[in-house]
């Protein structure tokens, strides 16, 4: 029973988000939905990293993660995902390529996950697999169209402000170093903002 | 006209995806482009108007792609479109939803249309197409990812210095506004940034 409602809430999940219109493709993503496998993750646990091969397609059922993007200087967190968002390494399922991310959880959750392979799969009947792949670079464009609004924000308050009303739980997922990383601000300057908004302790 | 659909060829066939089993459908696309559009620097692009759904080709020029800040009096840069870019209303074509961002010509552009309609009308014939789609895509949000890990540094020259190095399509075209609005800074810090280093833009 428990894995029938999963399944249903993967299908609505991805049928908000990928603007699956006609009768046929929701059948197909009806179908689709039912091939994805339930597993539960903890704090810290990867949900894909750098020598991962398999490209899932992650629907995230609970909990919250972060996505990371490694460079020489060090691991720089890139987005983060929360309940009803699809997850997935853009270098592995989009482009075939070694990811250049990793993600891990940050708050205990629920993922739901299918292979790279029953995606494209799905592709050999018809146009329904490039209308997922379609979809999902759409929806990355998009999140990152609104990340970037958060850091266009000149002013440390409006890109903090921003980065809440994308994100509202952030506070209480990462600790402030990696906060004042991920807004691009000095952890003086993030200290300052949210003790004015009334989020931290006056020493 | 010519000259202009040799850069939308040109564009096609430098996307990651490109094979010579593509020509047949890029010229399919070609041959269904159907309104070429010039304007002015300063000018405001009337075609992307609401509801507009189409694929827009900038054959030359820079366009700068406004949003009305929410946060601020006024509307705010939220990129440069460099010649030999696909530009669309995203809102429009991805959500369904009014656009919230609007173009402007920053020099004087020539710009191609391809209608949606034509694209559904080749997609049936030339499947392919929609591995274009992707392809150029995919290239936009790449980009927006990049961006991302400059708009995170915290020393402003840091920033300057990336985009001189990475997109130096844009960095040796932009004023000093259109920078500052770029790498999300104000005039006064990238002022600064420069006064500090001894380094100047050009």
């Amino acid at each position: 029973m428990s894995d029938r409602i999963d399944h249903d809430a993967v299908y609505n999940f991805l049928h908000a988000q990928l603007r699956i219109e006609s009768l046929e493709e929701r059948y197909k993503l009806r179908e689709f939905s039912r091939k994805f496998q339930i597993k539960s993750y903890q704090p810290g646990e990867l949900l894909w990293d750098l020598e991962s091969t398999t490209g899932d397609l992650n629907v995230i059922l609970s909990g919250a993660f972060g996505e990371y993007f490694k460079e020489k200087e060090g691991n720089h967190l890139l987005r983060f995902y929360r309940k009803g968002k699809c997850a997935f390494s853009e270098d592995l399922l989009l482009y075939s390529k070694p990811s250049e991310t990793f993600t891990r959880c940050l708050v205990e959750g629920v993922v739901a996950s299918v292979p790279r392979s029953l995606l494209l799969l799905a592709g050999e009947e018809g146009n329904f697999g490039p209308s997922i792949l379609s979809g999902l670079i759409n929806l990355s464009m998009t999140e990152y169209r609104y990340t970037t609004y958060e850091m266009l924000q000149t002013s440390v308050e409006f890109r903090i402000k921003a980065a809440l009303e994308q994100f509202p739980e952030l506070l209480n997922v990462i600790p402030r170093k990696e906060l004042s990383d991920y807004l691009g601000i000095s952890r003086a300057s993030l200290f300052r903002t949210l003790k004015m908004f009334g989020h931290e302790k006056s020493n | 006209m010519k000259r202009v659909i040799e850069a939308l060829r040109a564009y096609f066939k430098s996307l990651p995806v490109y094979t010579p089993a593509f020509d047949e459908t890029i010229e399919a696309v070609i041959s269904r482009v159907d309104k070429k559009i010039e304007y002015k620097r300063g000018e405001h692009l009337a075609e992307l108007s609401p509801d507009n759904k189409d694929f827009w080709f900038l054959t030359s020029g820079f366009l700068k792609e406004m949003y009305r800040n929410p946060y601020s009096q006024g509307d705010t840069l939220f990129n440069l479109v460099p010649p030999q870019s696909i530009f669309v209303n995203e809102d429009t074509l991805f959500l369904g939803k009014h656009p919230q961002h609007y173009f402007t010509a920053y020099t004087d552009v020539i710009i191609l249309r391809f209608s949606q309609k034509s694209f559904e009308d080749i997609f049936r014939e030339y499947p392919l197409v929609q591995l274009l789609y992707l392809s150029g895509t995919a290239e936009i949000q790449k980009n927006r990812r990049t961006r991302l890990t400059m708009l995170r540094m915290p020393k402003t020259i840091d920033r300057v210095n990336w985009v001189k190095t990475n997109r130096p399509d844009l960095y040796r075209f932009m004023d000093r506004i259109t920078l500052a609005q770029y790498i999300g800074v104000s005039r006064a810090s990238l002022y600064r940034a420069f006064d500090k280093t001894g380094k100047y833009q050009y």
